[in-house]
């Protein structure tokens, strides 16, 4: 008989399980901010801030870079420009100690700052839509900074300011086989132009899974461009509604749709019965020209593999 | 004055005005060039040859790279204090063109619009006896004359198919966007999007009428999906709030979709109906609003929460049971769909740095997909618009799922450039019609990352899950006629470890080697107790999935404007799966049916790349790259010790193999001007099994009517002539 709707809260071992990890994040956090809490630092003197000019005195080059980029707008009050002759300083910090000496630890050194130290400066701003997330996102936990991707002064992408030409030549730098799988049979229209790994994913933090920057969830991501496989349907199909990853390696693969296994091994993890579904499909079949293993394989006849709303479309054949 | 001295006067006036005016004159500007101009107009003209039978349609697949001229690139920025202005526009004129325009008044007002075209152009093989249209219709007909002929056994199906006509297998999509963001105060946005998406065309659909008759169609496609949104948004160093909705709403021209069956002329109770019809997708919305906010606490702290409540509803009109006259009309449960689930998500973060030293954060994330969809009653159904069968389930199973996650992970960074990360998830899945109501799932992780030193970069971590699930129902498994001991692999107990190392050495400031390792596997158990005495009986489905792979790679930049690049990936994935073969009946416990599918998937992957700019008086450019791709598929059966099963004769492997070298040389005659000359080759190779020309040998296949859309591979080397304005 089918299964009444659960309650949709968990097992009550799961519950406690949880508020017990909650209580203990709290706790530490509590002993470590007022056991160990740095002293505030005083804010700088207003004599330790020397202007544009004293700056761009040495720095020229990237006076006039910074000029060029949405940084150097000071018609805009947001940007470090648009706080008066402080555009250099409003992100380095006072420049006095190091113009006077010339050391380089008297001044915020972006390469050489810690990388959370770093991001510290640029959240200062960037703290609200698409940077929202950012803090407790994987990539601040893997200690990466705003500043191993984006460049203020020398960017070199058209847009976003990336120390690389594309989206794609900055996220290759870690992620080597998503990229390689975009050269695959199977694939989205990334290495045509059409898309980028900013397309689906957000690298600034998500309220999703993967840093995937719309919806809440894998499929509502996949949905806002494959919409008609939406639904909800009349006849749902489990793994589609499960996750859509659950068949298909939206990076790339061999097979085609982009699934992780060709039709019909692909359906034949799951459908085991009896009949076809648990049929050999061996190279005799394929030289029979069974429509269950040559051209598209199971969708064939399934067709409506995502979801039908036929009132005959339990099997999804219609 | 003597005239010889008035002479020798003037001459030295002359020779001396010059250097006087000279001398008055400014420094001279640096010489201009190519990088002095924000605006460039480039215009191509292209042409491409094809190797005899290669795939156009594949070469083509998401763009259009026909011979001919177009505006290919242009980019226009016009700047002031207080106002930008950008222009772009790519491809004018093709099936791929796209058009930008944003205006950013500094402070105030963002505004950006986007027109996208992507096609996607599947064959140019392709042939039909059905007769598509333009713009896509739900109906496919074939002559009369031909179903009548085979029913009446005057022709055959296979005879027919030479009357079928080749149209172009393509779809379109089309994309505008619209966005704009207005700065209320310099603490708060107001944003709005616009986004229209249609997409028409035609695409591989199948329309089968049972075993003996499966037949692929133009499965016509016209649909159009409108998406708004909107949200007020404040922030500054103190904090932020959001509040934001979303709206989705999707349209399908083309419902239902009817199309003849070729094998008929007239409806039959027992022999199938002469047309079929299937409810293609339905037209849904999905409505969704949103609030989030944070605060900055003390500790270098962040707490930030948010919650997004949505309704996903879908109301088409339900059609019959069936379009065929000669079976009994089945009643309806309901008229309409009703399709509506609620969707609710909250994520909470916290994040702190109580010391320079140590980092956690915490995150609880909860996605509940209530599907409220009534049950729809169904007693008799009807298969392939063929025959009425009884349905044992009785109702639809309308998915609901319900997702709780808790991570947690502390960071210790005990010098500047290295921090050491531990981490914990708990995830719980509580979901209906499943034959297990939940699954819970542990993951330990653990991860070191080195950066900030000038010469390394190193990045690995570890992951280790482990998934069960609770609430076993047989019954479930038992409705659908699947064996007890069956696992579905996206909610079946598994473990799970993953491993990955990325290194990267730079020996000095021009030369860098990077390499990178992953592994990983999924187990999940090779037996399980089942019925009443909890025998131990072997897992059926997907029972482990690992993975490999490395790359090595360098890059050499010895000077500016000179760069070489060169990388490979090597990747391995393996999979194990366990099937029994059997009919209802003794069969369905008989062991030596059983058999199982090793699956393995290897990838080899090179890239190249080469930058020579500004070369012979910085007037000279030239890049160059090679990729090179090859994938192999194959799937290797295996059958019990003692099989009762016939031997098998082995899949041939899927083989996939993309070359790409391009070359692209310019050189500036003026600072304005430039012309270049590109090459590209184009070399995709394949070998499938399913559709190859060696396995579709014809259009009708024994007892399957296709489109003849094959995989075919191609070899294309295309030159362009590139005239480019800058100013």
């Amino acid at each position: 008989m089918p299964q009444d709707r659960v309650t949709g809260v968990p097992p009550a071992p799961a519950r406690h399980t949880m508020k017990w990890l909650l209580a203990a994040a709290i706790s530490v956090w509590a002993v470590t901010v007022y056991a160990q809490r740095p002293a505030q630092p005083a804010p700088p003197a207003a004599d330790a801030f020397v202007g544009d000019d004293t700056c761009v005195a040495c720095h020229e080059t990237e006076g006039k870079r910074l000029s060029t980029t949405l940084h150097g707008r000071a018609q805009n009050v947001r940007t470090p420009s648009g706080n008066k002759n402080q555009a250099c300083e409003t992100c380095h910090g006072p420049g006095k100690e190091h113009s006077e000496s010339g050391d380089k630890a008297k001044i915020r050194v972006f390469p050489a700052m810690a990388p959370r130290d770093a991001s510290a400066v640029c959240t200062t701003c960037h703290n609200k839509g698409a940077h929202a997330q950012w803090k407790g996102s994987m990539h601040d936990a893997r200690n990466l900074s705003c500043v191993t991707c984006h460049s203020v002064h020398s960017p070199k992408a058209e847009h976003a300011q990336l120390k690389e030409a594309s989206v794609t030549d900055t996220c290759v730098a870690c992620h080597k086989t998503q990229v390689a799988k975009l050269q695959r049979f199977g694939h989205m229209p990334l290495r045509e132009g059409k898309m980028e790994c900013s397309s689906c994913h957000n690298p600034h933090g998500s309220t999703n899974l993967k840093m995937l920057k719309i919806g809440n969830f894998v499929n509502e991501t996949c949905v806002s461009c494959h919409t008609e496989k939406r639904g909800p349907f009349l006849w749902d199909h489990a793994p589609v509604r499960e996750a859509c990853n659950t068949c298909h390696d939206p990076h790339g693969s061999n097979n085609e749709r982009m699934l992780v296994a060709k039709l019909p091994m692909m359906c034949q993890r799951c459908h085991i019965g009896t009949k076809h579904p648990s049929t050999i499909y061996d190279a005799g079949q394929v030289a029979k020209g069974s429509s269950r293993i040559i051209g598209r394989g199971c969708v064939n006849c399934h067709s409506q593999i995502h979801g039908s709303n036929s009132p005959a479309g339990n099997t999804f054949l219609r | 004055m003597p005239m010889r001295m008035r002479c020798s006067l003037a001459l030295v006036t002359c020779l001396l005005a010059p250097a006087m005016l000279l001398a008055q004159e400014p420094p001279a500007a640096p010489p201009l060039s190519p990088d002095s101009f924000e605006n460039y107009a480039e215009f191509t003209v292209r042409g491409t040859a094809f190797a005899d039978g290669s795939d156009e349609a594949r070469f083509n697949r998401y763009r259009d790279l026909r011979n001919g001229g177009t505006l290919d690139i242009l980019r226009m920025t016009k700047a002031s204090d207080s106002k930008w202005f950008n222009i772009q526009a790519d491809h004018v004129g093709y099936r791929d063109q796209r058009f930008y325009g944003a205006l950013n008044d500094y402070g105030k007002l963002k505004v950006s619009f986007e027109y996208n075209q992507i096609p996607l152009f599947f064959s140019e093989t392709t042939r039909t006896l059905y007769s598509p249209t333009s713009p896509p219709s739900g109906t496919l007909r074939i002559d009369d004359g031909i179903q009548s002929g085979i029913q009446n056994g005057t022709t055959t199906i296979g005879a027919a198919t030479s009357l079928a006509q080749p149209f172009d297998l393509r779809l379109k999509r089309s994309i505008t966007d619209v966005r704009a963001l207005y700065s209320v105060t310099p603490d708060m946005d107001v944003s709005f999007l616009y986004r229209s998406t249609t997409k028409s065309g035609n695409q591989p659909w199948a329309g089968t009428f049972g075993f003996s008759n499966a037949v692929e169609l133009p499965g016509p496609v016209d649909t159009h999906t409108n998406e708004v949104g909107a949200a007020l948004e404040w922030g500054n160093q103190r904090g932020s709030a959001r509040v934001g909705y979303d709206g989705s709403f999707f349209r399908n021209n083309v419902d239902p979709l009817i199309w003849d069956n070729p094998l008929r002329i007239a409806d039959s109770p027992t022999a199938g109906p002469f047309q079929g019809r299937m409810s293609l997708w339905p037209d849904s919305n999905l409505n969704a609003v949103n609030v989030s906010g944070s605060v900055n606490l003390a500790g270098r702290s962040r707490a930030t929460a948010y919650v997004s409540v949505g309704n996903w509803t879908q109301n088409d009109i339900l059609i019959p049971f069936t379009i065929n006259t000669a079976l009994p009309a089945i009643p309806l449960d309901r008229t309409t769909a009703e399709a509506e689930a609620h969707v609710t998500s909250m994520n909470y973060t916290f994040s702190s740095r109580p010391s320079n030293s140590l980092w956690f954060s915490a995150r609880f994330w909860t996605y509940d997909f209530d599907n409220r969809t009534p049950l729809f009653h169904v007693n008799q159904t009807v298969t392939y618009d063929t025959s009425v069968s009884t349905f044992p389930p009785g109702t639809t199973s309308p998915y609901t799922l319900d997702r709780k996650a808790f991570d947690a992970e502390v960071s210790y960074t005990p010098w500047k450039s290295s921090a050491f990360r531990a981490g914990y998830t708990r995830s719980d899945i509580n979901q209906t019609f499943r034959y297990v109501d939940s699954t819970g799932e542990n993951t330990l992780r653990l991860s070191w990352d080195t950066s900030r030193l000038d010469w390394l970069t190193l990045r690995a971590a570890y992951e280790h899950s482990n998934r069960t699930g609770s609430g076993f129902d047989d019954q479930v498994l038992d409705d659908i006629g699947e064996q007890d001991s069956l696992r579905q692999f996206d909610v079946s107990d598994r473990t799970m470890n993953r491993f990955s190392l990325l290194l990267q050495v730079t020996p000095m400031a021009s030369l860098s080697f990077h390499g990178t390792i992953a592994a990983g596997n999924e187990d999940r158990p090779e037996t399980t107790p089942t019925g009443a005495n909890g025998a131990l009986e072997p897992v059926f489905g997907l029972l482990s999935n690992d993975n490999h792979s490395y790359s090595l790679g360098a890059d050499y930049v010895p000077r500016q404007n000179v760069s070489f690049g060169a990388e490979y990936v090597w990747e391995r994935y393996n999979t194990l799966q366990k099937s029994r073969q059997a009919n209802p009946g003794p069969e369905f416990d008989d062991p030596r049916r059983d058999w199982t599918t090793d699956g393995s998937d290897k990838a080899n992957t090179f890239t190249a790349s080469m930058d020579l700019l500004k070369l012979l008086q910085k007037k000279t450019d030239l890049r160059a790259t090679y990729d090179y791709s090859h994938a192999v598929t194959q799937y290797i059966y295996g059958l019990a010790p003692n099989s009762t099963l016939p031997p098998v004769s082995q899949l041939p492997p899927v083989i996939n193999t993309l070359q790409r070298l391009t070359a692209d040389l310019r050189y500036h005659f003026t600072p304005h001007f430039g012309a270049g000359f590109v090459y590209w080759f184009d070399k995709y190779s394949v070998d499938d099994f399913a559709s190859g020309p060696d396995t579709l040998t014809s259009l009708y296949m024994p007892s399957f009517l296709t489109l003849g859309y094959l995989s075919l591979p191609y070899t294309a080397q295309t030159f362009s002539g590139r005239f480019t304005y800058y100013w």
